[in-house]
């Protein structure tokens, strides 16, 4: 691969995937400053190794590596940050309705306090798109592990949803 | 498949749509309704993780590599100078935004009524017909509201739930009347200030909401239904007791 090959391909990779990299880290490490670091870090290393990746369709996937790895030596170096919701949202859009942006808060709180375990599988699937048997290879689980996880990981979100409704922060489910 | 094993794969993969899937979901009735709610919870969701992303992020992790390998680099300093100042004016935009909404005042009814119905007045009517309330729900709702109800007007009630009024938790219900299904949004602790007042929704549906000894009511009804009268004979129906718990 020569140099401009080389920098498309790098170009390409950063436009497609660095937002939902950003989302992915954001909800990994509960904090909007560190997930910037770690995706810096993860294209950081993405350009170094970019000749490893023979696959374009493994991208996704080979970046979400990346980005894992590089989480797990922060904690190596770092005390785990507070998950505040005030560290995950900076500034955003308000075209939502009120009632609509307190179920969003709501639900982005429960996320928080979500055990990793459940977090990390549910991320994988609505913010990266990634299929259960995608999720298992990343998180190096069984489907069924994953599947069970990904269940898990909703019937808590929705139990938390539910006093909420009884307080009329949010609709009830029907 | 069974509606068990179809309420289990909407909780661990509801985006994966097999073939299996597709023909529940097109199957109708508790098929259908639990579909609808799980569509809705993943579009809360996703809009949930949909975090706000740094302006410009791509472009500073694609200028910062061409920084690290300036053999390979196309950029100028120029360039990098217009970059930072579209996303300092960017950044300006979003707090001026941001800043100036926050200024705001409380709804008033006629958005907060536009809004909710616009939300899920049409699920919850549809849920009127599939997925009925029980008497003990409705009971339960409403005592949790410090309201009761007469027997002739329960016997009404179609679908009681707690929903977000103005000021705290209220009652979003469907009531069958003579004059067709309507939408009855009861608020313990909001007024309006003048009463009775109408207005036209969205798809040009018909409110009318009245103060009550305690908080108010909104009827929410196709054109044509006599919302006034209607909401006022319902009114007369209801009772307060002295305690509430929300």
């Amino acid at each position: 691969m020569n140099d401009v090959e080389r920098k498309r391909r790098f170009d390409a990779l950063a436009r497609q995937y660095a937002d939902d990299l950003f989302r992915f880290g954001v909800w990994l490490c509960g904090d909007h400053t560190l997930a910037n670091d770690l995706v810096q870090e993860t294209f950081l290393r993405a350009w170094k190794a970019l000749d490893s990746l023979k696959d374009a369709k493994a991208a996704k996937s080979w970046l979400i590596t990346i980005l894992r790895r590089e989480y797990a030596r922060t904690f190596e170096r770092k005390v785990p940050p507070i998950t505040d919701i005030d560290n995950v949202v900076v500034a955003e859009e308000l075209e939502l309705t009120p009632d609509d942006r307190t179920e969003r808060d709501l639900l982005r709180k429960a996320m928080l306090e979500l055990d990793e375990k459940y977090r990390e599988p549910l991320i994988l699937q609505t913010v990266m798109g990634l299929s259960i048997a995608e999720i298992a290879t990343q998180l190096e689980l069984t489907e069924s592990a994953v599947m069970t996880r990904a269940f898990r990981a909703r019937e808590k979100l929705k139990d938390r949803l539910q006093p909420a409704a009884r307080e009329g922060n949010i609709h009830e489910l029907t | 498949m069974n509606l068990l094993e179809f309420k289990r794969q909407l909780m661990t993969a509801p985006r994966e749509r097999t073939g299996e899937m597709r023909q529940a979901r097109a199957q109708g009735g508790e098929f259908a309704l639990a579909a609808a709610e799980s569509d809705r919870f993943e579009s809360a969701l996703e809009r949930a993780l949909r975090v706000p992303v740094p302006n410009g992020l791509a472009d500073s992790i694609i200028l910062a590599q061409s920084f690290r390998e300036p053999e390979s680099s196309n950029w100028h300093w120029p360039q990098f100078s217009a970059i930072a100042a579209s996303l300092a004016l960017a950044v300006a935009l979003v707090t001026f935004v941001v800043v100036g909404r926050q200024g705001e005042g409380p709804l008033d009814m006629q958005t907060y009524l536009a809004g909710h119905w616009a939300h899920d007045g049409p699920q919850v009517m549809a849920a009127a017909t599939t997925q009925p309330s029980s008497l003990d729900r409705i009971e339960y709702v409403f005592s949790e509201l410090g309201v009761q109800l007469s027997p002739e007007l329960m016997q009404r009630v179609r679908v009681s739930k707690f929903c977000p009024t103005p000021d705290g938790a209220g009652a979003h219900v469907v009531l069958a009347t003579d004059q067709g299904p309507v939408t009855m949004y009861y608020m313990p602790r909001t007024r309006v200030p003048q009463a009775p007042t109408s207005f036209t929704l969205n798809g040009g549906m018909e409110s009318t909401v009245i103060n009550l000894e305690r908080g108010s009511l909104a009827l929410v009804a196709e054109a044509g239904v006599k919302t006034l009268e209607l909401v006022r004979e319902i009114s007369r129906q209801l009772s307060f007791v002295p305690q509430t718990t929300i």
